[in-house]
Order: C-alpha cells, then sequence, then structure tokens
C-alpha cells in the first residue's frame, strides 16, 4: 500500500508543481516530485510513530490523500498528458540515446559495486535503525546508549523510508535499502540534466550529466547504501531551485526552505549545511521580507519534527557527550592543524581529482566564481568540519579517516553543478548580448 | 522512434537489474545468523535488553547479532555484573574451533529458554541467569 501511496504523492506533487509553472521541463518536475514525496513519507512515518497511530490507518490515511487529489485533478492529468505529446522534443534521438546510455552505464557500476545489506554503516547504522521503527511498540529501544556504537541520536529519514516499506510489505528483504539507495544516487545525474534542460544550456548540462553518470565519486558512495548520497542530492536541490526561481512568483523558496531544512533529518551534518545556508541566503536578500517568510515557511515542518526527534528521543550525540574542557585545549595543539591539513590535501587532490580540477579552473577562468553562494557556503562549510576535528575528543586519525572522505561527497556533486551551472550561464550571457 | 528507443531502454535496464539480482540475492553471513536465531526473534521477552556472549572475538558478529534481533537490545557486560533472572544469548561461531563462551567456573545460568536453528555457520542459544 504505501508504494501505492508513494505513485499518488509523486503524480499529485507533479501536477502541483505544473499548475503554478514553478518548472517546464518535465525531469526536473519529476525528480522534485519524487525527492518531496520521499521527504513526505519519512515525515509521515515518523509521525505515525511518534504519536502511536496504529499502521494501517496511517497507510489508509496516506494513500487516500493524494488519491483523492489525483480524483480531482483529472482533468487536467489529461490537459498535462495532451499537452507533453503535443510539445516539440527538446532533445533530439541521438541526444536521448547518449542520455540513456549514459544511465545505463551509471546503473550496471552501481550495482556492479553493490553488496547485499551493504557497507558497514549501511547495515550497522541505518537498516539497523530501520529494523527498530518497523516494530511500532518497540522502536523507542534503539534510542539507548547501550548501543551507543550505531549512533542511535543520528536523524530518521532513511531509516524511516527503509522501514515504512519493510513495514507495508510484510518483510526486511535487503533489496530495499539497495533500491533507495539507487533511486538516491541516480537523483543527483538527473536532477542535473533536468536542471540544464530548463536553463536551455543542453550542451554544457550534457556533458555535467555524463560525468556524474560515469565519474567514480557518485557510484562509489551510492553502493555503500549510506545516507551520505541521500544528503547530498538534499544540500544540491536547494542550489538548484535557487536558479529556477522567478522574481515575480518566488514559490519556490517554499521548496528551497523546505530541502534545505529537510538535510537536517537527514544526518547531524545537514545542521550545518542549513545553519550556513539559511545565513548566506538571509544576507543576500536582506530587503525581501517574503523572501524570508517564504523560505522559513518550507524549512518549519522539517525543523519541528527533527527538533522534536532530538529533544524527545534522541540520546546525546557522541562528539558532545565524550567531550570536556580539556577538549579545548587541543585548539593549541599544532600537530592536530598538520595532521587534519594532511588529510583535508589528499582528500581533495588524490581522492577527488575532478573535482580540485574543476575548482582550480574555474577560479583561474573567473576569480568571481568565489563569490558565488555556494562558494561560499562550502568554504565555511569546510572550515566548521576543520574545527569540528581539532576539537574532536575521538582519536583523530581513526575520526578523520572514517569521515573525511564522506564530508567531501556531501559537497561533490553541489561544487561540480555549480562550476559548469556559472560557466553555462556566463556562456549564454555572452551569446545573447554579442546576437543583440 | 523515441517510443523505440526507450522500450529497447527500458529492456536492457530490466536486464541489469535482472543480473545484479541474481548476484545480489546470494546470500551472506547476516542471513546466516538470521536463519540460526529464527527462534530467538520470535520469543517475546518481558525486557528488550539480552546479554551477548560469544566464543568468536570480533566485534562484526556482535554488531550483526545486534542487526538481526532488533529491536531487543543486545548488551555487552562481564557475566558477573549481569542482574538475576537477565537474558544471555550465545552465539557460537561455527568457523571458530574454540567453542568455549564462558568460562565453565562463572557459568550459574538456570535453564535453556530457546534452542535455536542449528546451521552450518553459527548456533544460538538463549538462556536465563
Amino acid at each position: 500500500m504505501i508504494l501505492l501511496a508513494i505513485l499518488f504523492w509523486i503524480v499529485s506533487l507533479y501536477i502541483i508543481l505544473d499548475t503554478h509553472k514553478l518548472f517546464k521541463n518535465k525531469l526536473l518536475k519529476w525528480v522534485i516530485s519524487i525527492c518531496l514525496s520521499a521527504s513526505i513519507l519519512s515525515f509521515s512515518f515518523s509521525i505515525h510513530l511518534f504519536l502511536g497511530i496504529d499502521f494501517l490507518v496511517y497507510q489508509i490515511l496516506i494513500t487516500i490523500l493524494p488519491s483523492i487529489y489525483c480524483i480531482f485533478q483529472f482533468r487536467n492529468i489529461k490537459i498535462i498528458l495532451k499537452r507533453e505529446a503535443d510539445k516539440k522534443p527538446t532533445l533530439s534521438n541521438w541526444e536521448l540515446i547518449l542520455i540513456l546510455l549514459c544511465f545505463l552505464i551509471f546503473s550496471a557500476l552501481f550495482f556492479l559495486k553493490s553488496t547485499r545489506w551493504g557497507s558497514w554503516d549501511a547495515w550497522a547504522i541505518w537498516s539497523l535503525h530501520a529494523k527498530f521503527l518497523v516494530f511500532e511498540d518497540q522502536f523507542i529501544n534503539l534510542f539507548t546508549n547501550n548501543i551507543s556504537w550505531t549512533h542511535p541520536d543520528y536523524p530518521l529519514m532513511l531509516p524511516s523510508i527503509i522501514a515504512s516499506i519493510w513495514k507495508s510489505l510484510n518483510t526486511t528483504s535487503p533489496m530495499v535499502p539497495l533500491f533507495v539507495s539507487y533511486l538516491t544516487t541516480a537523483g543527483l545525474p538527473l536532477l542535473v540534466l533536468g536542471s540544464f534542460l530548463e536553463l536551455q544550456l543542453k550542451k554544457i548540462g550534457l556533458i555535467c550529466y555524463i560525468i556524474f553518470c560515469l565519474g567514480i565519486f557518485l557510484h562509489f558512495f551510492g553502493s555503500l547504501q549510506y545516507a551520505d548520497t541521500l544528503l547530498s542530492l538534499f544540500v544540491l536541490i536547494p542550489f538548484v531551485l535557487i536558479n529556477h526561481i522567478d522574481k515575480e512568483k518566488p514559490l519556490l523558496l517554499i521548496l528551497i526552505g523546505f530541502f534545505a531544512a529537510t538535510s537536517v533529518w537527514i544526518k547531524n551534518e545537514g545542521f550545518l549545511f542549513f545553519i550556513v545556508f539559511s545565513v548566506f541566503f538571509a544576507f543576500s536578500h536582506l530587503k525581501n521580507i517574503k523572501y524570508h517568510v517564504l523560505f522559513l515557511m518550507g524549512a518549519l515542518v522539517p525543523l519541528l519534527i527533527t527538533l522534536y526527534f532530538k529533544g524527545v528521543y534522541a540520546p546525546i550525540n557522541d562528539l558532545v557527550n565524550e567531550s570536556s574542557v580539556s577538549t579545548l585545549n587541543k585548539v593549541t595543539e599544532f600537530d592536530r592543524y598538520k595532521t587534519i591539513c594532511g588529510y583535508f590535501l589528499v582528500s581533495v587532490v588524490f581522492k577527488n581529482p575532478l573535482v580540485f580540477i574543476l575548482l582550480i579552473s574555474a577560479l583561474i577562468l573567473d576569480y568571481k566564481y568565489a563569490f558565488t553562494l555556494v562558494f561560499k557556503v562550502v568554504a565555511v562549510i569546510i572550515v566548521a568540519y576543520f574545527l569540528v576535528y581539532i576539537v574532536t575528543p575521538k582519536d583523530l586519525d581513526w575520526h578523520l579517516k572514517t569521515s573525511i572522505d564522506r564530508l567531501f561527497h556531501h559537497i561533490s556533486p553541489l561544487l561540480i553543478y555549480s562550476v559548469f551551472i556559472y560557466f553555462g550561464k556566463k556562456h549564454k550571457i555572452i551569446s545573447f548580448k554579442k546576437v543583440t | 522512434m523515441k517510443k523505440i528507443i526507450l522500450l529497447f531502454f527500458l529492456l536492457l535496464l530490466s536486464c541489469i537489474l535482472f543480473y545484479s539480482y541474481k548476484s545480489i540475492s546470494k546470500k551472506n553471513d547476516i542471513d546466516f545468523l538470521e536463519v540460526a536465531t529464527e527462534n530467538i526473534r520470535n520469543t517475546s521477552l518481558e525486557t528488550p535488553n539480552v546479554y551477548y556472549f560469544s566464543n568468536s572475538k570480533s566485534p562484526a558478529l556482535y554488531f550483526k547479532t545486534q542487526f538481526v534481533l532488533a529491536p531487543k537490545v543486545i548488551n555487552q557486560k562481564a557475566y558477573t555484573k549481569i542482574p538475576e533472572g537477565a537474558y544471555i544469548l550465545m552465539v557460537i561461531d561455527k568457523n571458530i574451533k574454540n567453542a568455549k563462551v564462558i568460562s565453565s567456573e562463572k557459568i550459574n545460568l538456570k535453564d535453556t529458554l530457546v534452542k535455536a536453528l542449528d546451521n552450518d555457520y553459527y548456533k544460538a542459544i538463549l538462556l536465563k541467569k
């Protein structure tokens, strides 16, 4: 039943995006609708657990709501379908073949690297949390420090999506986390392609899409089945949406606020992203109160649910719990700075050479790229991560080894997209000026 | 033409999914442990806490036991510190020759509650202290 509900939600949200004319591109509308549906499923499933609502009642409610909307919008669906059929295609046959071929290679590489139950953290953290959530009367057992190694304070977006499908299908099959991970990873190249096509930057968009599909940075992390790729996706979405805001009708700001705040519900690192993003976003639109109101409207629900979870259920985070006054003394230990710089350098230059080359090239070609919102947000996030490593109560080498690559994975897709979109837009403006 | 391209794409994608399913559906140690603990999973206890002992020193087996037995909480504690009446889970990894789970002089276990389904890889027994 949950799968049916997801389908109805996707269609309903597609209709809403279409009727409000937020985007023209079909692919972008589908990707945003799917991401929104996944978020709604996760939040609603968690609320049903928190409030102790019977699972059958929850399933009926979550399915009936969008299905009623779809029935009322039946005429609209027919109009949309007719309009899409009459529309002149934006892609030639060869371009379509190229896109689908890249997607096939992406899928083959993803599944080739995937393993049953995923890598260590996939089953020891994310799927384990999902197993607890399947039991509505015992899910609370998870929130104990007796099993602190599984980080019971971690937010519940990925576990709740997996648990809701498991429970609905009456199974705990490893195929569910695998397919959730596949769809999440596939969402990144498709979102990027949709965004470029919407902005009519087809050629540069295709290059960016091919990099996303064939680049090792995506398959490797995606196939691990961790929540990090989901966070990468939700970190990227707000920046993609910013590129499509209609200044006359800034309704997209609700979605930007929603997606930015939902990153908080995926991983604890999402908190840092949300705060940094919100501050920079607020400063870049200081005089526009309407922008702030719409952004906050979108962010409110995800924030309230996460804060409720953190306040009522989640035990204290291990980093916070193990910190003491002596932790602050580490600020003066020069060796720690050296070690962290070494790891940062290896991670950026050798493990993410593509991102490194793209960033250096972008800054050489146009230093103004450093003043973009993306660059500023990412720079502050990296500095914040650096500071966390300096004062970490954990063994520094162990902490760096186990987390630094993931932190860069959160921002790598965003950086690649931002470089391409920056120069794509710049090129478009220059070409437009030449024509006029 | 576009419809033919899309159909061909879906066909190829289905082939990828089919072959991936075949390789991913091969069972691993989590699945074997799941089978070995099936009776224990289905036994309802008055407390979610179970104390874990094993002949394996590997933390992986402990984590995997927690994974297959959720929503029960699998704790690790010295035998002497475990309260009377608490549940004890013994997981024996058959690949390890040493079958000693707890030193015999310490054992004061009332009765075996559930004997798990035995398989080639693992044996699990639930007891009460």
